[in-house]
């Protein structure tokens, strides 16, 4: 703990200074209580200036439970997770060095896909102990990399050399690809994603094909994409949402002119998938011993984030159902069920099913 | 005069019942049905159905696994039985029955949504609007709560609606079941003076 002598003579910047150095020094969020007891300053004046760090949006509040916390906003990590000094250097030196080897090639300004795509590799070859995690295109640094930012670094590891060797083939066979589609869909088939495959080629399908010459492909690309979902159970909300959306596409396939609700199928398809993907970022962040905690990562730094994509993605499926559901009124008929040995037992069970009502314990008193 | 339909009604023309379509291709006056209907059981119909279809269409079916699922009745489990061999005789028979799974449940659910959308002229009573005492004296003499509150809503909408209970059920739907829930100089009866006439498919 500081002299309180010491602490008097601390301007209002060396007091945020060290709120800031010591919410990143501590990997985690902290109480106001928590940080006056580290840096020696009372509780009353931490909390004015831990106001200002708010509203300077440097620092964020969080709620655990009945407690108020306190995280870094740090703009250079996605969604803020903290990464450590070491994981820095060393995510600095992978893309330092994939940025000289693309541009020993001729590419001056690799894509963001390019080089995360490379380093993922190299990370994975030599078991490299740094977080990365599965978003929207595929795995990926926790640590953001920026295309002008300067990542020069004097850590170097003890296998640089081998490391580089490697580096060197890697990229060598990623800059053949024609594009960072290419590159990306290279990296769902080597991890045997297929989630994020089937994404690519719904995205490819909606986009270029003529829907209404394809219906049993449209209904049969969400089906697939229904099936790969993980089934765990804290997955369940995303789970009926997404199902959800496929019934409501697999009905569509029975109207005309789905051409003409191209721009909605997209649209919610792109919620989908971001929702998706940021449960996917959770999932694989919480792999990591550190992040293990699954309700205290969450509620720190994805709650917000996730009910917010879960929201949009309930609103854009909300709009679709109700573009379908005003499509009804320009058919004269709905389709009939065939005559055939399943139908007929199908018949039956839901008959029987209907007679039966709703079980007891859901009634209303 | 117009109708206020049993979701039998509805969930028979959603599986292309003969008698159903008829029923609703010589439409005349209004049709009117429950929000308990609505939202209570033909979305517990689509889930369950939907339940099954999903496990069934798994190339290692659990089906002792549905029954972890709130939704679904211990007899959807030998239902779900059933339809597994079925789909196994097919299989053998060189068809793949899952594809046809998947047409029915889109078809049983396009229909639903057809009739709700473009036959059905009102919705009322909402559910919370339910007469508990009624529904309860009901549920006395029918013994199935679902019947109970579709019939508790059909009795409340026609003091101020004349309509006519449609439905398939002649077994619990019926005069003397109504009269025996709201027998002659009772409260509920005071309350519930009109009671509707009920017309059979």
């Amino acid at each position: 703990m500081a002299d309180v002598n010491e602490r008097e003579k601390k301007t209002s910047e060396q007091i945020k200074q060290r709120i800031i150095e010591e919410l990143d020094k501590q990997q985690k969020p902290l109480s106001i209580q928590d940080i006056s007891k580290e840096i020696g300053s009372n509780w009353l004046t931490i909390k004015d200036y831990i106001k200002e760090l708010q509203q300077e949006r440097k620092v964020k509040e969080i709620v655990l439970g009945d407690k108020k916390v306190f995280r870094l906003v740090r703009e250079d990590t996605y969604l803020d997770i903290p990464i450590t000094r070491k994981e820095k250097e060393i995510f600095y030196f992978l893309f330092d060095n994939a940025k000289k080897l693309f541009k020993e090639l001729g590419r001056e300004n690799p894509t963001k896909t390019d080089i995360n795509k490379s380093i993922i590799k190299v990370i994975d070859q030599f078991n490299i102990s740094v977080p990365i995690v599965w978003y929207l295109y595929g795995k990926m640094a926790l640590l953001k990399y920026e295309i002008e930012k300067d990542y020069a670094t004097s850590y170097i590891p003890e296998n640089y050399k081998e490391i580089l060797v490697f580096f060197r083939e890697t990229i060598n066979q990623i800059a053949k690809k024609k594009n960072s589609k290419e590159v990306r869909e290279d990296q769902y088939l080597y991890y045997g994603k297929t989630l994020y495959q089937i994404k690519e080629e719904i995205y490819d399908f909606i986009l270029k094909k003529d829907l209404d010459k394809h219906k049993e492909k449209l209904k049969e690309l969400f089906s697939n994409f229904l099936v790969c979902l993980s089934s765990q159970e804290d997955f369940n909300e995303i789970n009926e949402l997404v199902s959800k959306f496929v019934m409501i596409i697999r009905k569509m396939a029975y109207l005309e002119n789905i051409n003409s609700h191209k721009k909605r199928v997209i649209e919610s398809f792109d919620a989908i998938w971001k929702m998706i993907a940021m449960y996917m970022f959770y999932d694989s962040l919480t792999k990591y011993f550190r992040f293990k905690n699954k309700e205290e990562i969450k509620s720190m730094y994805f709650e917000d984030t996730l009910n917010n994509k879960i929201s949009i993605a309930q609103e854009m499926i909300s709009d679709l159902e109700i573009e379908y559901l005003n499509n009804l009124f320009n058919i004269k008929e709905p389709p009939k069920l065939d005559n055939n040995e399943l139908t007929s037992f199908m018949k039956n069970m839901i008959s029987e099913m209907a007679k039966e009502g709703v079980k007891e314990d859901e009634q209303i008193s | 005069m117009n109708k206020f339909l049993d979701t039998s009604i509805i969930i028979g023309y959603a599986y292309d019942e003969k008698k159903f379509i008829i029923f609703v291709n010589n439409k005349k006056g209004e049709f009117v049905i429950s929000y308990y209907s609505l939202e209570k059981e033909i979305l517990s119909i689509k889930k369950r159905l939907k339940l099954i279809i999903n496990e069934i269409k798994k190339q290692t079916p659990d089906l002792k696994k549905l029954l972890e699922n709130k939704e679904i009745y211990k007899q959807d489990l030998f239902r779900a039985e059933k339809l597994l061999a079925i789909k196994e005789i097919l299989l053998k028979r060189g068809l793949d029955s899952n594809k046809e799974l998947d047409k029915i449940q889109e078809v049983f659910e396009i229909r639903i949504d057809f009739f709700i959308q473009k036959l059905i002229d009102k919705k009322a009573v909402p559910i919370k609007e339910i007469n508990f005492e009624l529904k309860s004296s009901l549920f006395t003499y029918i013994q199935n709560h679902s019947d109970a509150n579709v019939l508790a809503s059909g009795i409340q909408y026609h003091q101020e609606n004349e309509i006519v209970l449609i439905t398939s059920d002649k077994h619990d739907w019926t005069k003397e079941n109504l009269g025996w829930a709201l027998p002659e100089h009772s409260q509920l009866r005071k309350k519930y003076p009109h009671l509707p006439e009920i017309e059979y498919i």
